[in-house]
């Protein structure tokens, strides 16, 4: 499906136009399963968070932000909400990402078949060491080098300075790829 | 004289004798340049060090094409029936149920606040202490009002006029202004000192002495004890609204003795409780 201008579709979904807000759902449902994924293990579950973050939404549609602002207002509030779906849980930090075997379910519109399944496997690979590392390299790569939001927004997101994302990520980027390759060793092991 | 080489292992020696491996800094340098290139001078240096290293190199290797791959993890397959679902809890909902009723929604926003002991416990904290500051002990305020209202209500015994003789009538009326007069004291009374403890709070945040300092604290003692008494009531009131909204579980009875007992609760039906009520109100 082509992706609509945004702005106008902001303002047909606060208009009240429910084919504007049925292509928002598909057009941002992606991202925000992504998201509930990387706060929450079990698919399900990930399934039902991100279906309350599109309620929330619809719910406040009166006072979404600008196009221009959008994709780091929506992380936001799919952050919020999943940090209290963790809290009502009384888990107190992201759990660990997808499990292996639910990677295959990433989209993923690649185009022949052999590529698709190195790339699948790369990615498979590089969700499992994303599970391994700490909750705060985890969200700041997520949000940071997977959603890609900019320094200065996942430090307002946060409430840490810039220079603490900066260092954060490149420690983060570093931890990932050791992990990375910590694992392929492990399976490269008979 | 003829500098001689050293063995491949002797730089790691030095640096394990001093520094340590320079491969976290590396590699530290490494990780931060997927969108900005590394100055001259420490790619010169990450170069010498990845000639020399071959962990550092497979890493220099790995990075950017974990780095590549981060990006196509931003979206996820929601699965089959994602969007009807989204849809059916949202814009195909029965008008009006769009927004959660106020029962579920005060629900969940208890489960929320009570999901954060802390946050709920200072909550209650704040406010209980404005309204200790605002009117004081609450017990002393509730009973003030209560009495007030039971002056102002209608007597509890029906005023009874004999046809003819007008004194019965003119004795309770005159009993009931007196009462009134009464009231109208204790109120003024119960204000006055209300205004004297808030001139005297007043006046001591102003003093330095250090008399008055200590009444200032006797007295925020005083308001932190009762704040915490009515913190402590108010969470237990809201926890036993939270359990009368809830629909109670249809469980069998069990007695002391450990029998399962389906037996009529021992309350007295609804009905008997009003009509008990009525003769205490006529009493």
């Amino acid at each position: 499906m082509e992706h609509l201008d945004l702005g106008i579709l902001i303002a047909r979904c606060q208009a009240g136009d429910e084919l504007a807000w049925e292509a928002f759902v598909r057009q941002f449902q992606g991202r925000v399963c992504a998201i509930a994924r990387s706060y929450v293990a079990d698919r399900d579950e990930a399934r039902d968070l991100a279906q309350e973050i599109f309620v929330r939404l619809y719910e406040t549609r009166g006072r979404w932000v600008a196009a221009d602002a959008f994709i780091a207002w929506l992380c936001q509030v799919a952050r919020n909400r999943a940090i209290d779906y963790l809290r009502r849980r009384r888990a107190r930090e992201p759990r660990v990402a997808l499990p292996e075997e639910e990677g295959a379910h990433v989209a993923d519109p690649s185009p022949g078949p052999a590529a698709a399944l190195e790339q699948r496997s790369r990615r498979r690979l590089v969700q499992a060491a994303l599970g391994r590392l700490s909750a705060l390299s985890r969200e700041i790569v997520m949000l940071r080098d997977v959603q890609g939001l900019s320094v200065r927004e996942v430090a307002t997101m946060l409430g840490v300075p810039a220079g603490t994302v900066k260092s954060r990520a490149s420690r983060a980027r570093v931890e990932l790829a050791e992990e990375v390759l910590a694992l392929g060793r492990e399976r490269s092991q008979p | 004289m003829t500098p001689v080489e050293p063995d491949a292992t002797f730089a790691g020696d030095v640096l394990a004798r001093t520094s340590g491996p320079a491969c976290p800094r590396a590699r530290l340098l490494l990780g931060g340049t997927p969108d900005a290139p590394m100055p001259p001078v420490d790619r010169a240096l990450v170069d010498a060090h990845l000639e020399r290293c071959g962990a550092c190199r497979e890493f220099a290797v790995a990075l950017p094409a974990v780095v590549e791959v981060l990006p196509s993890l931003a979206e996820a397959d929601p699965g089959p029936g994602f969007t009807a679902r989204v849809l059916a809890a949202t814009v195909q909902a029965p008008p009006g149920s769009t927004a959660a009723p106020w029962r579920d929604r005060w629900l969940a926003w208890w489960e929320t606040l009570a999901a954060r002991p802390r946050i709920a416990w200072e909550a209650a904290y704040a406010l209980t202490l404005v309204l200790v500051l605002v009117v004081g002990d609450p017990v002393k305020a509730w009973d003030s009002a209560a009495a007030g209202l039971r002056i102002w209500s209608v007597p509890a015994t029906p005023l009874s006029l004999p046809a003819p003789d007008l004194s019965g009538a003119r004795a309770a009326l005159v009993s009931r202004g007196a009462r009134m007069a009464e009231g109208v004291g204790a109120a003024r009374a119960w204000l006055e000192h209300r205004a004297q403890g808030a001139a005297a709070f007043a006046a001591a945040l102003r003093a330095d002495d250090a008399a008055s300092e200590s009444r200032l604290w006797i007295f925020m003692a005083e308001v932190t004890d009762l704040a915490e008494r009515w913190g402590l009531r108010a969470l237990s009131w809201a926890s036993d609204l939270l359990g009368a909204l809830r629909p109670a579980p249809v469980e069998p009875r069990t007695t002391p003795a450990g029998d399962v007992n389906p037996a009529p609760a021992t309350e007295p039906p609804a009905g008997a409780a009003r009509s008990s009520d009525r003769t205490e109100r006529t009493r």
